[in-house]
């Protein structure tokens, strides 16, 4: 079955959208509860079946408990909303021991214009809440479901992203190359350049906000710098979840390559609806259907005949990218049935069928 | 065919939005095999880490300068770093320069992590292939609904402190692109499947508000067969709930069925994209066949499609 390292604490679910992977991040989750621990799930908002799956109406930034199979030991499973919209104010005024300071920057036009719309920002926000989460003595072990595509990928970056942005030589070169200092010509000089680049207006803006950022930088760097490593930490795993036909093996190979090449450790590949139980079944002997089918049985065969050619097709996908990444991935069924509570969330999960070299 | 409801297809600058995995690049590529059949020059433009058309075309691998991927269709990526020396190049008016600006490492650094840079880049690199007389009409892939929106958010963000500038005339050439009617459209790309239809509809609404943005068209991709009629769809239910409970054959009805649902939910979805989206429509069938028979497929249905 599909388990986590026994020292994982932190999880991320990455990949691209449509595929399940909340599903996905929720059925990990409950596994690893089921085993024993205390998990925390943050997700993007599911969608109703996996809510009702959970027996939740809905999920909150608080996290909910989520009752678990009366059988259980031990084990607990909360989940929350990964928040990636709200808290770049919170984030400011949790960094400054000083609120009058931290308002001026909350005021700052160019802290304004681009807090709330720019992905990065959220991005940001919500790996503060995954971290801390992840130092919350309440959970052994968080499971996150990234945002899909382009911002799973985002999202991991925002912290190395940040701690650049706050590089104590970047910010002092450009902050000391706006005074007029006969010493430091050659940020001067950069400087010059920059305003021919940007504009007057906006070089002041920023000026001005990394001024006002400056108390704050070595809280907010030492923080960034904690999530970056948090996230290289051996006891960090990586999920990556992808659909197994042309599109998503595509997009299941970027992303590895993504993460790999950032230095996380990929512990799983997952292909969410890559075959249909049923088919392995309906596969063995031939079956002698009774007269009441007898006008339907060539429709019949046709469509099995095309959903099985849809399964090899995806299993062959799938074998093409473990053979080129040298790595084993999971295969994981399609929910002819929705799935109706967390029994049937684990007895889902638990048909992944390993495939590749190491199976 | 109906030529109102086809012209927004006509317009030199069409930007694609839609859930990842809908299949936006393929519709994308298909369309921009049509305009090359028709002797146009079309350019795709993808945004951001993903590559979609070598593959789906089988050509070579597409990278900042625009390359040949198919016959008349071409292709380029906008990188960050290129996308910032063409920038500064336009400023500057000296390449040797904007690459010194560009590999300074503190620059650099400043650049590539403080907000709005990146965005900016990209706009400026939109724009500057819109007015290459080389190209059209030009065919963005907005990588996701939220980049999509970001982008033509971005304008409106900025407006707000850039007064003057550079960067003000940058943002005032992509809005004035963006808001042209003649020149450019907005079209979204969805499947029938009830994750990405309530997403698409949401990103519906949020760009009709924008009244500065140009809707096109709608383009419903993978709509699954039909296997059966209304008659048998109920012969496959009865046996499955009733005579036919434990025999070997249950299998067999029930993948019937999992297609059979599979279309129903496509049909609800079709309906609700129907009620929901005042836009010109057009649908593709699923098809087995690998991206680049696909490709080719989706141009055929383009030519003869009819538009709701």
């Amino acid at each position: 079955v599909i388990e986590l390292p026994d020292d994982c604490r932190l999880a991320f679910c990455v990949g691209v959208g449509g595929v399940g992977k909340t599903t996905f991040a929720a059925a990990l989750g409950l596994r690893e509860a089921l085993g024993g621990k205390s998990v925390l799930v943050l997700t993007a908002d599911p969608a109703r079946r996996l809510a009702d799956a959970l027996g939740i109406d809905g999920l909150r930034d608080v996290p909910s408990d989520i009752p678990l199979p009366s059988h259980v030991q031990g084990g607990e499973l909360h989940a929350a909303m990964l928040e990636t919209k709200a808290s770049a104010d919170e984030i400011i005024r949790r960094a400054a021991d000083d609120q009058a300071r931290a308002q001026r920057v909350l005021d700052n036009r160019i802290y304004q214009a681009f807090s709330n719309t720019l992905a990065r920002s959220h991005a940001y926000a919500a790996m503060e809440r995954v971290h801390e989460a992840v130092h919350d003595p309440r959970y052994d072990l968080v499971v996150v479901d990234t945002p899909p595509a382009q911002s799973s990928i985002e999202i991991l970056d925002a912290p190395a992203r940040l701690v650049r942005f706050l590089d104590q030589r970047v910010v002092r070169w450009f902050l000391q190359a706006s005074d007029d200092s006969q010493t430091l010509r050659g940020g001067a000089i950069a400087q010059r350049l920059l305003r021919t680049v940007a504009g007057d207006s906006l070089v002041s803006a920023l000026t001005e906000f990394l001024t006002e950022m400056a108390f704050l930088r070595e809280g907010f760097a030492e923080r960034a710098r904690e999530v970056r490593d948090l996230m290289r930490s051996s006891s960090t795993s990586f999920v990556l979840v992808s659909s197994a036909d042309s599109v998503g093996i595509e997009a299941a190979r970027s992303v590895a390559a993504e993460v790999v090449g950032r230095d996380f450790e990929l512990a799983h590949v997952v292909f969410n609806r890559a075959f249909i139980p049923e088919i392995g079944r309906a596969d063995h002997a031939p079956v002698s259907y009774p007269d009441s089918l007898a006008a339907l049985v060539p429709k019949l065969e046709r469509m099995r005949a095309s959903l099985i050619q849809e399964e090899e097709q995806k299993h062959s996908n799938i074998v093409t990218f473990c053979a080129e990444q040298g790595m084993r991935a999971w295969s994981l069924p399609e929910a002819t049935r929705p799935l109706g509570d967390t029994s049937a969330l684990a007895a889902w999960i638990d048909q992944g069928r390993p495939v590749g070299p190491l199976a | 065919v109906h030529a109102p409801t086809r012209e927004p297809l006509t317009r030199p600058i069409q930007f694609f939005t839609g859930k990842g995995g809908v299949g936006k690049s393929t519709v994308l590529g298909a369309l921009a095999t049509v305009a090359a059949r028709a002797g146009k020059r079309p350019l795709i433009v993808e945004l951001g880490i993903h590559t979609s058309s070598s593959r789906l075309f089988r050509g070579p691998s597409v990278g900042y300068e625009p390359a040949e991927v198919a016959p008349g269709v071409h292709a380029t990526r906008v990188l960050f770093e290129p996308a910032l020396v063409d920038y500064i190049t336009s400023r500057l008016k000296l390449r040797p320069i904007a690459n010194l600006v560009a590999k300074n490492n503190s620059l650099r650094r400043l650049f590539m992590a403080a907000p709005g840079v990146d965005e900016i880049v990209t706009l400026h690199r939109v724009a500057q292939l819109a007015a290459d007389e080389r190209w059209g009409p030009i065919l963005v892939d907005l990588e996701s609904t939220g980049h999509a929106l970001m982008f033509f958010d971005l304008p409106g963000v900025l407006e707000v402190f850039l007064k003057d500038g550079p960067l003000r005339q940058v943002l005032d050439s992509a809005t004035a692109l963006v808001r042209d009617e003649q020149r450019c459209a907005v079209h979204i790309v969805t499947v029938p499947e009830p994750l990405a239809v309530n997403e698409t509809i949401q990103l519906y609404r949020r760009l009709r508000e924008r009244k500065d943005l140009h809707l096109g068209c709608l383009f419903i991709n993978r709509i699954p067969r039909v296997w059966l009629d209304e008659g048998e769809q109920q012969l496959v239910k009865a046996e499955l709930d009733g005579a036919s409970a434990g025999q070997p054959w249950v299998p067999d009805l029930a993948l019937a069925d999992y297609l059979v649902q599979r279309r129903k939910t496509a049909d609800k979805c079709l309906r609700g994209l129907r009620r929901d989206i005042d836009l010109p429509t057009m649908t593709f069938d699923a098809h087995d066949e690998d991206s680049f028979a696909t490709i080719e497929l989706l141009s055929e249905a383009i030519q003869r499609a009819e538009v709701w």
